[in-house]
């Protein structure tokens, strides 16, 4: 598991206010890239989300806590913004947005077969869950604690277990998923 | 599968692309643009405009029932419609903005979702009560207006219902007219105008704020 105080960032509190942010949110920046992941289907999608969130953290910047830690609070904002407008979205379309072949090939990088096949399936089982559970499974994969789950999503951490231990599941039937030994995440 | 090879997925991910588009730029932006990206502000600030519209409504509805109280008749049902009309406004006005100022972007992701999904809920309820009884109050509302700008009662030349069935008539027309409307959104290409009136029409869009809401509720109470 990554150390969690390597993910949520010692960034120096010299930094005037604005140099501040911007470190911290470049420092977090693949947090917004894996919620767009997560919730749209297709690269234009994406980008639309990605400007969508960093309008709303920007709007929300004032308001930040340094005493929080970022990562949650980005997250947060993240994620609130991202089913407010797959919602939106779905509503619109009225049906699931179908998978585009191009999706999981998004990386410029040559991937290996096992995982191009992992991704396709990750895309797939991601589909298949409400918004909700996608967050979990996208917190769950991103190895945040459940304290941490339940800090994001307003939940209790017991029920955060709970309803991952039936995300997983549901993961096994789904995707054969075998869980390292230990993972009590 | 394993989940070690989801999570280094995972971190591919994270690790893909540039650097968030335009990211400092962004965060150097003047206050205005903060404020205009704040959606719920927005949605908050639009409201005080229909609390402004209500509250002459209300005062006028008012003021007609209460010169029309020793004799009540259709002039003071008219003006007692209006008054709950104007009220109507200020409720579902104030409601909105009230709750609108209480999101909060960086909240848990439950309590926001359930908040915007209340919100959308009232907006939807708001939209068809507001929308659709114009088509029983056009006359009404014309009615206080004249006496409340004149002092006349149009009621006095229509004592023998007639005015009814000019209302129905209107009601008639403005749905047909509205179903047009449609028609042309949906052959020009625009969309959202037509699911707009059908949302009108239907209260499709209260029963998917519902939706949305027992979804928060369900997924939050499992």
């Amino acid at each position: 598991m990554r150390h969690r105080a390597e993910q949520s960032g010692s960034i120096p509190r010299d930094k005037t206010e604005p140099e501040w942010f911007a470190s911290a949110l470049s420092r977090h920046g693949g947090i917004i890239r894996k919620v767009a992941w997560t919730y749209c289907r297709s690269a234009e999608d994406r980008a639309d989300l990605t400007q969508e969130i960093l309008a709303q953290v920007i709007a929300a910047s004032d308001r930040y806590d340094r005493d929080r830690p970022f990562a949650t609070w980005l997250y947060r904002i993240a994620l609130n913004v991202a089913i407010g407008q797959v919602r939106a979205v779905y509503r619109q379309a009225r049906v699931m947005v179908p998978l585009e072949d191009s999706h999981s090939g998004i990386a410029a990088e040559p991937v290996d077969h096992e995982r191009r096949e992992a991704r396709a399936a990750l895309d797939a089982a991601m589909l298949e869950l409400d918004p909700y559970n996608r967050a979990l499974l996208l917190l769950y994969l991103d190895e945040r604690s459940q304290r941490e789950i339940a800090d994001i999503m307003g939940l209790s951490p017991s029920n955060v277990g709970t309803k991952i231990a039936r995300l997983k599941r549901h993961l096994r039937g789904s995707l054969g998923l075998v869980e390292p030994e230990g993972d009590d995440a | 599968m394993n989940t070690d090879l989801l999570r280094q997925i995972l971190a591919e991910i994270e690790a893909e692309g540039d650097d968030m588009p335009g990211l400092r730029a962004l965060t150097q932006r003047s206050r205005a643009h903060r404020q205009a990206s704040d959606a719920t502000e927005a949605l908050a600030d639009s409201r005080i405009w229909q609390i402004l519209i209500g509250i002459p409504v209300l005062l006028t509805g008012a003021s007609v029932w209460a010169d029309q109280l020793p004799h009540t008749g259709l002039l003071f049902a008219s003006g007692v419609a209006f008054h709950i009309y104007g009220a109507l406004l200020i409720a579902f006005g104030v409601g909105i903005r009230l709750l609108a100022r209480r999101i909060d972007p960086a909240a848990p992701v439950i309590e926001t979702q359930e908040r915007m999904a209340q919100i959308r809920r009232i907006a939807g309820i708001e939209g068809w009560v507001v929308g659709m009884s114009w088509w029983v109050l056009w006359i009404p509302a014309i009615v206080v207006l004249i006496y409340t700008l004149s002092g006349f009662d149009l009621f006095r030349l229509a004592s023998d219902g007639s005015w009814l069935i000019a209302n129905l008539a209107g009601g008639v027309i403005g749905t047909t007219g509205l179903w047009l409307i449609r028609r042309w959104a949906r052959a020009s290409g625009r969309g959202q105008l037509a699911e707009g009136i059908d949302d009108l029409l239907t209260g499709q869009r209260v029963r998917d704020a519902a939706r949305a809401l027992d979804a928060v509720r369900r997924f939050a109470a499992n």
